[in-house]
């Protein structure tokens, strides 16, 4: 993953209401197996940190939340693919909701994503301690503290002072530019997907008791609010897909690869995540995974017969990193999404400001870690800090999520004309006015219905999310409004920007020449059935909608007639 | 067909070993799991996944066997 963030990508965004440019762009230089591990190293340690928090909710039904969260996470994945694969820039979810939504929605679904990434730094870090505590239990012993009058029973300070060691730890690495090597990202991916892969197999060849999860299924099922509360918190072990959409600006040939690591991606997490909320019910009394909250798949491990012996420390050292990798790409992933916000003037550009001797974005860096720590302080001061974060990371990712379903179906409608190499399946075609036709996808409208209400059940269940959640997004209108005000900036009306123009260069820089001619092809339909449009008519003209063979579907590859460039 | 062996990466040789061995895995689940009848819903569901997933899996690296081969016989 490389660290160093550079502030605009191909130059041609510079486009984007008069930003300052910078001149130097990121390397294309991230392959399949990168961008896999890429977006692995963010969503493959999440189960490290849900099996446990997930449990205490759903407790014997906690296989069903992961279904059920699952099922809305393929539909998110798919979206992402999309959108990912036919606009490879950076910024991820936020820039597909700007283009497909404008700049003010565009600005919420980043600052969604941006608490996420602040709740990634907090909560990876502890849960990276809480895997170190596994050799150290002592380290979360719980005692009671009196604060300003205040007491907070069950506070385990030396876990969280471990956390914060740790965040401290990650943001000067990043501020310093010492770039995390994807090679070492490869290489612990691969590690981690055989370590899975072995805990599953052997723990459904030798431990795997198909009676025990039958009789905690039938009598641990929780109340349906227990039930929704598991569910809603069961998203969180699939939030960071967003990697691979934000490294897609990095990746090569993004319109081949990008599908092809999603999907990938998404059937390993998916089914890792079922495997081992079916295992462990099957394999422990739900209660036991729940008092190791902190460390519960190394805690699984090592209860497998003979192997649990060594595979139990081995997989919490592996769990300890990959999570902190994790935490990581949090603090990474902040830093970029401010950088990329503030270039499209949805906050100050004060956050765009690189450090003239590291190149690295310093301003983001300190302010986005240090929420991270306040929130890991705030949370710290709870019995059980893992669930109080978790509250929040739901409430972001869900948000984010919605928006960029509902920037899915806008975009489908609104730029038919670039091209898709990967589309969202089940569509009904519809022609428009322009004759050109549409595909409304139903997986969109399902995944749009799954999240809502998803984050329907984060705001009716989560007593912190409901609070804490849009007060962040509150704060956040508070600094685009002011920003936005200061500068003289349309409010709620979008900049313009040229994004045919800007998209090109980015189809050219990644080498996608037949995407480019594709989409220089649609353009040209385009205009010309503006100009015809345009044309005046004699009164009483009736215009009738002709199909006409070369005009098929939207991004349709049919008629092309040339070659890459 | 020797000429492909020899020309298999050990990363492929590891995904195809855990392609082949995620289908008995995912077999001995459903089986188990079939044991207990529908209560046990849940597993039978992983097993199958397990099963689907192994079979695509290799019908991938079938596929992308079939191109590397289209493409070196191109070469020549």
């Amino acid at each position: 993953m490389a660290s160093k963030v550079a502030p605009d990508v191909t130059g041609a965004s510079g486009a984007a209401a008069g930003v300052p440019q910078e001149s130097h762009g990121l390397r294309r230089a991230v392959g399949v197996w990168g961008s896999y591990t890429w977006g692995y190293a963010d969503v493959g340690a999440d189960v490290y940190v849900a099996l446990g928090i997930v449990m205490a909710a759903a407790q014997g039904a906690t296989n069903v939340a992961f279904l059920f969260a699952g099922l809305v996470y393929v539909m998110v994945g798919l979206a992402y693919t999309e959108l990912a694969a036919a606009y490879p820039m950076a910024g991820g979810g936020q820039f597909y909701v700007l283009r497909g939504l404008g700049d003010f929605w565009g600005f919420v679904a980043g600052w969604a994503v941006l608490l996420d990434f602040t709740i990634d730094i907090s909560l990876f870090a502890l849960a990276s301690a809480g895997y170190i505590n596994f050799f150290f239990p002592v380290l979360n012993a719980h005692v009671d503290i009196s604060l300003l009058g205040l007491s907070f029973p069950g506070v385990q300070p030396l876990l969280i002072l471990e956390a914060t060691i740790l965040v401290a730890f990650l943001t000067v690495l990043n501020i310093l530019g010492v770039r995390e090597s994807t090679r070492f990202n490869e290489i612990l991916g691969a590690l981690d997907v055989t370590s899975e892969s072995a805990i599953l197999f052997f723990g459904f060849l030798f431990a795997f008791n198909p009676a025990l999860l039958i009789h905690q299924m039938t009598t641990a099922w929780p109340d349906p609010f227990h039930l929704a509360y598991g569910a809603s918190l069961a998203i969180i072990s699939f939030v960071g897909l967003e990697s691979i959409s934000q490294a897609s600006q990095e990746t090569l040939r993004p319109g081949k690869v990008v599908p092809r690591t999603s999907i990938a991606l998404i059937l390993t997490v998916l089914i890792y995540a079922l495997a081992f909320s079916n295992l462990s019910l099957a394999m422990l009394p739900w209660q036991t995974v729940v008092a190791h909250n902190g460390d519960p798949v190394a805690w699984l491990a090592s209860h497998i017969p003979i192997l649990g012996l060594f595979i139990g420390p081995y997989v919490a050292l592996l769990g300890s990193t990959l999570l902190l990798i994790s935490a990581n790409s949090g603090v990474f992933g902040a830093s970029r999404i401010t950088y990329s916000m503030a270039r499209f003037n949805l906050l100050p550009r004060w956050f765009s400001k690189v450090h003239s001797r590291f190149r690295t974005p310093v301003r983001t860096l300190v302010v986005f870690s240090g929420i991270a720590l306040v929130e890991l302080f705030l949370a710290g001061l709870s019995p059980n800090a893992y669930d109080v974060l978790a509250n929040m990371y739901a409430f972001g990712a869900a948000t984010a999520y919605m928006l960029v379903f509902v920037s899915l179906l806008v975009l489908r409608f609104k730029d038919p004309w670039t091209p898709r190499p990967f589309k969202v399946p089940l569509n009904i075609k519809i022609r428009g006015k322009d004759g050109e036709i549409r595909l409304l996808p139903i997986v969109g409208i399902l995944g749009f219905l799954g999240i809502s209400s998803i984050l329907i059940l984060v705001v009716l269940t989560h007593a912190i999310g409901r609070i804490a959640g849009p007060s962040w997004i509150i704060l956040g209108l508070l600094i685009y409004f002011w920003h936005r005000h200061r500068n003289k900036l349309p409010l709620r009306k979008a900049l313009k920007h040229n994004w045919e123009k800007e998209q090109l260069e980015v189809y050219e820089d990644a080498g996608e020449y037949d995407l480019a001619d594709e989409f220089r092809e649609n353009l040209q339909r385009k205009h010309q059935g503006e100009h015809a449009r345009e044309s005046v008519l004699p009164v009483g003209t009736t215009v009738v909608d002709v199909p006409i063979p070369s005009q098929r579907s939207n991004g349709s590859r049919s008629n092309r007639k040339g070659g890459s460039a | 067909m020797n000429e492909r062996t020899q020309r298999r990466s050990l990363r492929e040789r590891y995904r195809l070993f855990v392609s082949i061995l995620i289908i008995p895995l995912g077999a001995i689940i459903t089986v188990r799991a079939f044991m207990f009848g529908l209560q046990a819903w849940t597993l039978i569901i992983l097993g199958l996944a397990f099963i689907g997933l192994g079979v695509v899996r290799l019908w991938n690296y079938r596929q992308g066997a079939l191109v590397r081969d289209s493409s070196a016989q191109k070469g020549r």
